[in-house]
C-alpha cells in the first residue's frame, strides 16, 4: 500500500477546514488542520506536509509571509504549497509566486479542481 | 612817469594775453586738456596770493614787522591736512553735483533753499570789499604809473575799465554754460599763467631792489641796524597787537580761508581735474609762498630805509622802487604782476560769487517769474542769469571801492572780509565730521556770527569811513553800554581788532551752532545728506562701479525697507541673511542686491529698483519721485493685502480640499476594501457551501455518516451569507439615510429582555452567562423597535465573539444608570477587550482589531458597531466604550428617556 501523503490546511474559517477536511480525508489524504497561521507554522515543522491548502486572509501571518517562511525552512523544501484565496487579481498570484507558492485556486472553487490540482502535485 | 597809451597799450596787450590763454585752454579742453596736470592745480591755487600779496605784504612788513607771516603761515602749516581734507571735499563735489561753496553748506544741511541764500547774501558782502580792494590796487598802481606821485589816488576811470574788461573776459570764459559740471578749462590756464606771472615780477623787483639799489642782503641789514629797524621788524610778539594770541587768530584764520574763500573752494574742489593733483599740490604751494614771501622782509627794510620819512605808501614800495630809480620797463612789469595777482583773484572771485548769486538768488526768482513773462527760451534765459550776475558782482565791488574801500589799507579791508568768510568755518568743518550737525544750528550760528561779524569789524569801518557819525560808539559802546564796544566786546581787550572780532564772532558762531544742531531734530534729508558727506571718503576706494555702492549704510537700507515694507517684514529679511551689520556700516553689493530683492517682493522691481537706485546714486528722492513711488506702493501693499487675503483664502480652501480629497480616498480606499472584505466574506461561505453541497451530491455513499453534519454547516453558512447581505443594505441604507423609521414609545426593560432572549441560544452554547440588573418597567424610550434591538443584539453578539478563551467564565452583565433625562444602558463583558488606540477606530466601518487571543479571525461583517453607531445617532443616543486589554470591555448606550 501507498504511504498516505500529507496535506496541511491553513485556514481561519472553520467551515471550509472543515469541508476540505472532510474531502481530502475522504480521498485518502493524511490531514493535519489549522486556524491561523501561527499554529500552523509550528505544525508544518512537525508534520513535514507534502502539500499545504493556505488561505491568504488571516490574521497576524498572512498566506504570503506564511509560504516565505516555509520557503526558508529547508526541511520543508519539497512541501508544495497551493494558496487559497478570495481575491481573484492578478498582484496576489504574482505575489503569491514570488513567496515561492507553487499554484493558487480562487474561493468559491470546486472540490474536482482541487482534488486533480493536489494529484499533479502529489502524484 | 610812462605815458598813459603805453600803459593802457600794455595792459590791453596783456588782458589780450589772457583772452588768447584763455581760448587756447577752452579749445584743448575738448581734445588734450592742457590743465590737468598738478603742477597747473597748485598754481590755480596760488590766487590765494592777491594784490594784497603782491603789495600788500611788504607794507605789512614795514608797519607790523614778520606778523604779514601769519596770513601765510595758516595754509602752511595745515599743508599736510589737504591730502585728507581736500579729497574729501572734491569727492563730495563731484558726486553732490556742488557748484559753490554756499551750495556745498546748502546742501549738506539738506538742500535747504533759505540757507543757500543766507550764505550767497553773507558772502556777497564778505566779498565784495575784497574784490573791491583788488580793484583799488589796479587803479591805484595804474595811477602811480602815470603820475608817478607817491600818493596813493584811486583812479577810477581805469577801475572802471578794468571792471568792464573783466566783466568781458568772465562773461566768455568764466561763465559755465548748461553743466554745472563743466570746467572753465581756459579760467585755470589764465590763472596758472598768471600765477607764474606774478610770482616772477615779484622776485624781478626783489632782485632789483636788493641785488641794484642796494648791495645785496648784507647792505639792507647793515643800514636797517643802523637804523634801529630790525628789533621792530624781527619781534615776533611784538609784531602784533595782542602777541601770541593774535599769531594764534591769524594762522588759524589764514587756513580757514584758504579753503572757506569762494574762488579757493571754486579751484580747490570744482576746478581739480583729479584728486592726485592734491598730493603734488601740498608740495608745491608752500614752495610758492615761500617764493613769494622769501623778499618781502628785505624789501620793506629796504623801502623803510629808502623811502624813510616821504609820503611814499608801504604798500607801494614794489612798484615805487622801479618809479623812483626810473626803471620805467621793471615798473610796468611789476605793474602788471600785480595787475594778474589782483586780475586771477577777481575772475575767479567773481565767478564763485556770481555762481552763487545765480544758481542761489536770480535764477529761482527768474524762474518763479517765468511764467509772467512767458520766456520760451529757459536755458537762454538762465545763461543770461548767469551773465548778468557777474557785472552786478564787478559793480558792486567798484561802487564799494569808490565810496567806502577808499580809506583803508588794504590788509584791514581783506582781513575784514577774511573774518566775514570764516564764518563758514563752523558749518562747513562741521558739516564734515559732525553727523548730528543740521540746519538749524546753522542758521543760527551764521547768523549770530554775521551780527558780531558786523559789529565788531564792518561797523566800527563805516564809523571811521565817516559813513555813520556815531564816533562815540567806538570808545563808550552801542547804547553806552561799554561792553557792547566794536573794538572790545564784552570787555576783552588787547587783541587787536581782527582778532577780536576773528574771536567773538567765530566763538559765538560755533556755540549757537553746536547748540542748535543739539537743540533741534534734523529732517530726514539733512541726516541723509549728513551721512553723504561725512562719509564721502569711504567710496571712491576701489573701482567706480564700487563706489557707487560704498556708501551706502546699513541703517538706510533698513529704513528704507522699513519705510515701504514695515518693520516686520524687513527684520525677518535681515534676520534671513547671514551678514549682520550695525547702524552705520557700509552694506556690501550682495546685501544690497538681497534687499532689493526683498523690496521688489513687496512693490515690484520696478520701484525697488527705483528706490535703492536712488539711494546709491545719493541722489535724494524728490518729493514727486517719493509721492508717485508711496503711491505705487500703497497701492502695491493693497493689491498685496488682498492679494493676502485671497491667498489665506485660496489657502484655506487647499486645505480643506486636501483634507476633503484625503476624506474622499480614505472612503475611496474603505470602499475598496469594503467590496474586497464583502467579496472575501461572500466567497468564504460559498466556498464551503459548494464543496460540502457538491460532495454530498456527487458521492452522497461517501459521506453517508456525515450528511447531517454537512447540512448543518450548509444551513449555517447560508444564514451567515444572508446576514451579512442584510448587514450590508442596513448599513448603506443607514449610510445614505433612506431607511423607513417607525418611532414608538417603547419600555426599554422589555426591549433588553428581548434583546437577551435572542442571543441566549447561542450564548449558552459557548457558555456564556448573561446577567441583566433589575431596571424599572416604566422607563420609556421613543424609539424605532426593530432598529434598537439590532443595536443591543449587535452589541451583545460583540460580546460573544470575543470572549477570551484563557478564562474560565465568561460573562456579559447588563446595568443601567438613570438620570432625569437619559438612561445609560452598559453591557460589560469580561472578554478580550480592546486595545486603547483601537477603541475610537471600532465604529467605523469594516474595522475588525486583531487580537492575539483569537485563535481564528471573528467572524462577521465588520459593520456590527458601525451599524449601532448609526442607529443610535438616529435616536439622539450615543455609545461609548471604555475597555483594558485582556480584561473587560464596557459598551456605554445613552438614550433619551420619553416623558410621558
Amino acid at each position: 500500500m501507498e504511504t498516505q501523503k500529507k496535506i496541511l490546511i491553513v485556514d481561519d474559517e472553520p467551515s471550509i477546514v472543515f469541508a476540505l477536511e472532510s474531502l481530502l480525508s475522504a480521498n485518502n489524504y493524511k490531514i493535519e488542520k489549522s486556524y491561523n497561521g501561527k499554529d500552523g507554522l509550528k505544525m508544518a515543522k512537525n508534520f513535514t506536509p507534502d502539500l499545504i491548502l493556505l488561505d491568504v486572509m488571516m490574521p497576524f501571518i498572512d498566506g504570503f509571509e506564511f509560504s516565505s517562511l516555509i520557503r526558508k525552512d529547508k526541511k520543508l523544501a519539497h512541501s508544495k504549497i497551493i494558496l487559497l484565496t478570495a481575491k481573484g487579481n492578478i498582484t496576489d498570484k504574482n505575489a503569491g509566486y514570488n513567496k515561492g507558492c507553487d499554484d493558487y485556486i480562487v474561493k468559491p472553487f470546486s472540490s474536482e479542481v482541487l482534488l486533480s490540482k493536489i494529484k499533479y502535485f502529489l502524484g | 612817469m610812462i605815458p598813459i597809451w603805453v600803459i593802457v597799450l600794455i595792459c590791453i596787450t596783456y588782458l589780450a594775453l589772457l583772452f588768447g590763454i584763455a581760448f587756447y585752454g577752452d579749445k584743448k579742453a575738448r581734445t588734450k586738456s592742457i590743465i590737468n596736470r598738478p603742477i597747473i592745480y597748485a598754481l590755480s591755487l596760488t590766487t590765494y596770493c592777491t594784490a594784497w600779496t603782491f603789495y600788500g605784504s611788504v607794507g605789512k612788513a614795514s608797519t607790523d614787522g614778520i606778523s604779514f607771516l601769519a596770513t601765510y603761515l595758516g595754509p602752511l602749516l595745515l599743508c599736510p591736512l589737504w591730502i585728507l581734507l581736500f579729497k574729501k571735499i572734491i569727492r563730495i563735489c563731484k558726486k553732490e553735483n556742488i557748484s559753490s561753496i554756499s551750495d556745498f553748506i546748502a546742501t549738506r544741511y539738506g538742500k535747504d533753499k533759505f540757507l543757500g541764500n543766507l550764505i550767497t547774501v553773507m558772502i556777497f558782502l564778505f566779498i565784495i570789499p575784497y574784490i573791491s580792494i583788488q580793484l583799488r590796487a589796479i587803479s591805484t598802481t595804474f595811477n602811480i604809473l602815470i603820475k608817478s606821485t607817491g600818493t596813493t589816488v584811486v583812479n577810477k576811470e581805469s577801475a572802471l575799465v578794468v571792471v568792464v574788461l573783466m566783466s568781458l573776459f568772465i562773461i566768455l570764459f568764466g561763465v559755465r554754460k548748461s553743466n554745472n559740471n563743466q570746467r572753465n578749462e581756459g579760467m585755470v590756464a589764465v590763472i596758472a599763467f598768471e600765477a607764474i606771472f606774478k610770482v616772477i615780477a615779484f622776485i624781478a623787483v626783489a632782485i632789483y631792489v636788493i641785488f641794484f639799489v642796494f648791495d645785496g642782503f648784507h647792505d639792507i641789514f647793515q643800514l636797517a641796524s643802523e637804523k634801529h629797524m630790525l628789533t621792530a621788524i624781527n619781534d615776533i610778539k611784538q609784531s602784533l597787537e595782542g602777541g601770541y594770541w593774535d599769531w594764534l587768530m591769524l594762522i588759524i584764520l589764514s587756513f580757514l580761508v584758504f579753503i572757506l574763500l569762494p574762488r579757493q573752494f571754486h579751484l580747490m574742489a570744482l576746478e581739480n581735474k583729479h584728486e592726485d593733483h592734491v598730493n603734488s599740490a601740498s608740495w608745491i604751494f608752500p614752495l610758492y609762498l615761500f617764493a613769494i614771501t622769501l623778499f618781502v622782509i628785505p624789501i620793506a627794510i629796504a623801502g623803510k630805509i629808502y623811502f624813510s620819512e616821504s609820503a611814499f605808501s608801504p604798500d607801494m614800495y614794489v612798484l615805487h622802487f622801479p618809479m623812483q630809480t626810473g626803471n620805467n620797463l621793471l615798473a610796468t612789469f611789476v605793474f602788471l604782476g600785480g595787475f594778474a595777482a589782483a586780475t586771477g583773484m577777481i575772475i575767479v572771485e567773481t565767478i564763485a560769487v556770481s555762481t552763487m548769486l545765480s544758481n542761489n538768488i536770480i535764477i529761482p526768482l527768474v524762474v518763479d517769474k517765468l511764467k509772467f513773462f512767458k520766456t520760451s527760451n529757459i536755458p537762454k534765459t538762465i545763461t543770461f542769469c548767469k551773465r548778468i550776475s557777474i557785472p552786478i558782482v564787478l559793480f558792486s565791488a567798484y561802487i564799494y571801492m569808490s565810496i567806502i574801500g577808499k580809506d583803508y589799507p588794504l590788509v584791514e579791508i581783506g582781513l575784514i572780509s577774511f573774518v566775514g568768510i570764516v564764518q563758514l568755518a563752523p558749518s562747513f568743518f562741521g558739516g564734515l565730521f559732525w553727523k548730528s550737525a543740521n540746519k538749524t544750528g546753522t542758521i543760527s550760528g551764521l547768523i549770530i556770527g554775521f551780527i558780531l561779524w558786523y559789529f565788531t569789524l564792518l561797523y566800527p569801518t563805516f564809523i571811521r569811513s565817516g559813513l555813520m557819525s556815531e564816533m562815540d560808539v567806538l570808545d563808550t559802546g552801542l547804547y553806552g553800554i561799554s561792553a557792547l564796544k566794536p573794538y572790545a566786546f564784552l570787555g576783552l581787550e588787547g587783541l587787536n581788532k581782527i582778532s577780536h572780532g576773528f574771536f567773538w564772532s567765530i566763538s559765538l558762531n560755533a556755540l549757537f551752532y553746536v547748540i542748535g544742531s543739539l537743540a533741534s531734530i534734523p529732517k530726514g534729508i539733512e541726516i541723509q545728506q549728513a551721512n553723504k558727506f561725512i562719509d564721502s571718503l569711504d567710496e571712491f576706494d576701489s573701482n567706480l562701479f564700487r563706489n557707487k555702492y560704498n556708501n551706502v549704510q546699513f541703517y538706510q537700507l533698513y529704513e528704507l525697507s522699513i519705510k515701504f515694507i514695515g518693520l516686520e517684514a524687513t527684520n525677518n529679511a535681515i534676520r534671513k541673511n547671514s551678514k549682520i551689520y550695525q547702524n552705520y556700516d557700509i552694506v556690501g553689493i550682495e546685501y544690497i542686491d538681497y534687499i532689493e530683492n526683498v523690496l521688489s517682493d513687496y512693490i515690484g522691481n520696478i520701484s525697488a529698483r527705483i528706490v535703492i537706485s536712488k539711494l546709491l546714486n545719493e541722489e535724494p528722492l524728490s518729493r514727486n519721485e517719493l509721492v508717485k513711488i508711496l503711491e505705487e506702493t500703497k497701492e502695491a501693499i493693497g493689491h498685496r493685502k488682498l492679494l493676502e487675503i485671497k491667498s489665506l483664502e485660496l489657502e484655506e480652501i487647499q486645505k480643506s480640499l486636501l483634507l476633503t480629497n484625503k476624506k474622499l480616498k480614505e472612503i475611496d480606499h474603505l470602499k475598496d476594501e469594503f467590496i474586497l472584505t464583502i467579496s472575501h466574506e461572500l466567497r468564504t461561505p460559498i466556498t464551503s457551501i459548494r464543496l460540502l453541497s457538491e460532495m454530498l451530491y456527487k458521492d452522497a455513499e461517501q459521506y453517508k455518516n456525515q450528511s447531517e453534519e454537512f447540512l448543518k454547516t450548509i444551513v449555517q453558512e447560508s444564514e451567515r451569507l444572508s446576514n451579512l447581505i442584510d448587514d450590508t443594505l442596513l448599513h448603506e441604507q443607514l449610510e445614505l439615510g433612506n431607511l423607513n423609521w417607525q418611532f414608538e414609545g417603547y419600555n426599554i426593560s422589555k426591549l433588553i429582555k428581548n434583546t437577551i432572549e435572542t442571543v441566549k441560544p447561542i450564548a449558552e452554547k459557548l457558555n456564556i452567562k448573561i446577567t441583566n440588573s433589575y431596571l424599572n418597567n416604566n422607563v420609556e424610550v421613543y424609539a424605532d423597535k426593530t432598529h434598537l434591538e439590532r443595536v443591543f443584539i449587535n452589541i451583545l453578539m460583540n460580546a460573544i465573539k470575543f470572549i477570551d478563551p484563557t478564562k474560565n467564565n465568561y460573562l456579559i452583565n447588563i446595568n443601567y444608570t438613570l438620570s432625569k433625562e437619559n438612561i445609560v444602558i452598559i453591557v460589560e463583558d469580561n472578554g478580550i477587550g480592546i486595545a486603547k488606540q483601537h477603541q475610537k477606530k471600532i465604529f467605523n466601518t469594516f474595522v475588525q482589531i486583531q487580537n492575539e487571543m483569537l485563535k481564528t479571525k471573528p467572524k462577521g461583517s465588520g459593520l456590527g458597531l458601525s451599524i449601532v453607531s448609526k442607529i443610535l445617532q438616529r435616536h439622539k443616543g450615543e455609545i461609548k466604550v471604555e475597555s483594558v486589554l485582556n480584561k473587560y470591555t464596557k459598551f456605554l448606550v445613552t438614550l433619551p428617556i420619553n416623558i410621558t
